[in-house]
């Protein structure tokens, strides 16, 4: 890992188009960062990706996914419409 | 050469939960990035229940499914907030232009039955592409559970 020391309102450039500086550095430790980066670059805190990848995960559906639902579901009174595919 | 154009509007899909459909070639979504931590680009919208929940099958894989909820349909109002670029990505003029879907985890335990809120897959009504994007809303619970939902329509 690359270590850099950095002040209040200095900058680290990264390639040509990203450039992160320091806002402001808290007494409790906290550091507000600014980052200019182009629209294409998803730019998330660490752990806020981590959760939604793990969650992702979860919810890939097994055979059983069927029967999960319908479980969830209250029973229908009549035979329904709006189903695709028949 | 008409039978070949024909033969090319739809395609066979193997589904997890409906065996081999035919489905057409303009039902496909397909993301421009795909789901967050997944490869699988090209999926189908299925439902085998009335109401807001429906499957997102991949195409190329059928061990990739989704249970997926149209939150609107859910009569959910999350304010979701969608950028604007977010739609232009997805060649809409604005998030009117796009159907919302949030994954759910149908855990074994439905009372942790849950979806996720905070990132949403979007996808462009007309040109069916589509994306999950993590929102900025700090509000958007990426565990919204469902038994909270007080609507009537789960």
């Amino acid at each position: 890992m690359l270590i850099l020391s950095r002040r209040r309102l200095e900058s680290i450039r990264i390639g040509e188009d990203i450039l992160i500086t320091v806002l402001e550095v808290e007494p409790g430790g906290q550091v507000r960062l600014g980052i200019e980066a182009p629209r294409t670059y998803r730019i998330l805190r660490e752990e806020l990706l981590a959760s939604v990848v793990a969650e992702n995960r979860q919810a890939v559906a097994g055979a059983d996914a069927v029967s999960r639902l319908s479980a969830l579901l209250p029973p229908v009174a009549d035979d329904t419409k709006g189903t695709t595919g028949s | 050469m008409t039978t070949a154009v024909q033969e090319l509007t739809t395609m066979r899909v193997q589904t997890l939960i409906k065996g081999e459909i035919e489905v057409p070639l303009d039902a496909i979504i397909t993301f421009v990035e795909p789901p967050i931590g997944f490869s699988t680009t090209r999926f189908v919208i299925l439902q085998t229940t009335p109401g807001p929940l429906y499957w997102l099958q991949g195409v190329d894989d059928p061990h990739v499914l989704f249970c997926v909820m149209a939150p609107f349909e859910a009569g959910l109002d999350p304010d979701l907030e969608i950028p604007g670029e977010c739609a232009h990505e997805l060649g809409a003029a604005d998030a009117h232009e796009l159907d919302v879907f949030t994954l759910v985890v149908l855990d074994q335990d439905p009372q942790k039955t849950r979806t996720n809120l905070r990132a949403p897959i979007l996808v462009g009504k007309t040109t069916r592409l589509a994306k999950q994007v993590v929102l900025e809303a700090q509000h958007l619970p990426v565990q919204f559970f469902l038994h909270s939902m007080k609507t009537g329509k789960l």
